[in-house]
């Protein structure tokens, strides 16, 4: 496998990091969903 | 022939799985409690020993990455949690059962092993959007086993159990495999080398690194504190909000108070990676606003990033008592999301440093730093527990606790002074006078 360039790599690890903060913002989301109505968890 | 973005992802995974290993126990206490008649005290103290070998362990697993290679002790870490994790499906007793769970959470060691092993690939630059995207997803192991494994599996944590079990044996294998100590055979070396009794407490005994440590126990011993109390605090500091919401039976409970525990743990995980991002920007852009605080080290503006997340946590932590003492349950789920970032913040900002402070020692000072920590998520829960309003404990321990760490870090990272003579004894106290061209952490 050929080495990524710092750029390469940094431009595809802040993708990635953006994402798993869109991730947190769901699960934050589902919960409060959950708090106001106590029918999310549907999936239990 | 391997690279840098392959080593990174399977020190990820296996920190990933570490994580959900340690953390399983817990998402099914109400379950392990139902099947072995356990009174409160024993959950609790079932609860509470997920913690117990973290801080020893991770200041030998520190060690031995240093001394064997993070790819080896990585795997014998995966391999030994992964078959006891098996044996555990099969307990009968609830004493069999916590020894062999006392063991399985002992993986968690693994995150200094990984911080070390990411140290040694990353370079300066990018070495806090690096580490924060190795422990970030990993400490997300917590809060997808506090989220899915209810779902998944229900009340039968047996099975859960084998498969995480079985998981993790394979995860082993292909990091014994694939993994690659360092960059270069040099820099392998270098660690190795650096690994003595003295190079130990010479780490231990820089104001720094201690430093660090606090903040890391502001950050990181929190976050797993809460991780093991969040729980029992929806449930009991909630309880008439969850049923009349519909969550009546044990189950129902144990699957929304899991879900309210994940968000923290979801966003302090999640959020880390973008903190090691600021963390780098802060250090690109030479910002340093505290005028109190050093500016002229190499590394000043991630000391005054993570000064900034040290803040945040105190406030975080007194507005989650406001929320909670106001009874609102929708209040303290959004308040908890912040928290979460804030300490994330705190997470990810001190492993941006901690390599790049002890470039030449990064297993010993990562077991130092991530292991002394972790005794946080003992301590904490004994006050949030043990004062009289459950919704207090979160304001005692920020005000009465983190405070005086605020404190400590303040004047430790006041100086513009080396290293090397900040301290408790100077290095050539500790390595001797003629280490000093090898030593190179200033």
């Amino acid at each position: 496998m050929a080495d990524w360039s710092v750029d390469d790599w940094y431009r595809a690890g802040r993708v990635v990091l953006y994402a798993e903060m869109g991730v947190a913002v769901l699960v934050t989301a589902f919960a409060l969903y959950m708090a106001l109505t106590g029918t999310a968890g549907v999936f239990g | 022939m391997t690279n840098k973005v392959e080593q990174l992802v399977i020190a990820t995974v296996g920190f990933f799985w570490a994580f959900l290993l340690w953390f399983s126990t817990a998402a099914f206490s109400p379950s392990i409690e139902t099947a072995f008649g356990l009174t409160t005290a024993q959950l609790g103290l079932l609860a509470s020993s997920a913690i117990w070998l973290a801080p020893p362990g991770r200041i030998a697993a520190g060690w031995a990455a240093d001394r064997i290679g993070a790819h080896n002790v990585f795997a014998v870490v995966l391999g030994y949690a992964g078959l006891v994790s098996i044996a555990s499906a099969f307990a009968d007793s609830y004493q069999l059962l916590f020894l062999e769970r006392l063991v399985v959470a002992s993986a968690g060691v693994s995150f200094v092993v990984g911080i070390q092993h990411v140290s040694q690939w990353f370079d300066e630059h990018e070495i806090g959007t690096a580490e924060g995207l190795y422990a970030g997803t990993g400490n997300a192991g917590a809060g997808v086993g506090a989220l899915l494994l209810p779902r998944l599996y229900g009340a039968d944590f047996s099975t859960a159990f084998l498969h995480l079990g079985v998981g993790a044996l394979v995860i082993a294998v292909v990091y014994k495999w694939r993994g690659v100590p360092a960059k270069t055979a040099a820099r392998a070396a270098e660690a190795k080398s650096n690994s003595s009794m003295r190079d130990t407490l010479y780490v231990w005994t820089r104001y720094t690194a201690i430093a660090l440590m606090l903040a890391y126990a502001m950050s990181f011993g929190l976050e797993i504190s809460m991780n093991a109390w969040l729980p029992t605090y929806y449930a009991e500091g909630f309880a008439a909000q969850l049923h009349g919401l519909g969550f009546t039976d044990a189950v129902a409970v144990q699957t929304a108070a899991g879900t309210f525990a994940a968000v923290q743990s979801f966003n302090a995980s999640l959020w880390r990676p973008f903190s090691g991002y600021m963390s780098d920007l802060w250090q690109r852009k030479g910002w340093t606003p505290y005028p109190f605080l050093a500016s002229g080290r190499s590394y000043s503006p991630r000391i005054h990033w993570v000064l900034t997340a040290l803040l945040l946590v105190v406030v975080s932590m007194v507005s989650l008592t406001v929320a909670g003492l106001a009874g609102y349950l929708p209040a303290s789920v959004v308040v908890l999301a912040v928290f979460g970032v804030t300490v994330s913040f705190g997470t990810g900002g001190v492993f941006a440093v901690v390599p790049l402070v002890f470039e030449d020692r990064p297993g010993t000072a990562a077991g130092f730093i991530g292991g002394v920590s972790t005794a946080g998520g003992i301590v904490y829960p004994l006050i949030y527990g043990g004062v009289p309003n459950v919704h207090l404990g979160y304001a005692v321990v920020g005000l009465c606790i983190f405070l005086p760490f605020v404190a400590f870090y303040v004047w430790a990272m006041r100086r513009e002074g080396s290293l090397a003579s900040d301290g408790i004894g100077t290095r050539d106290r500790w390595l001797g006078a003629g280490d000093s061209a090898a030593g190179g952490d200033d």
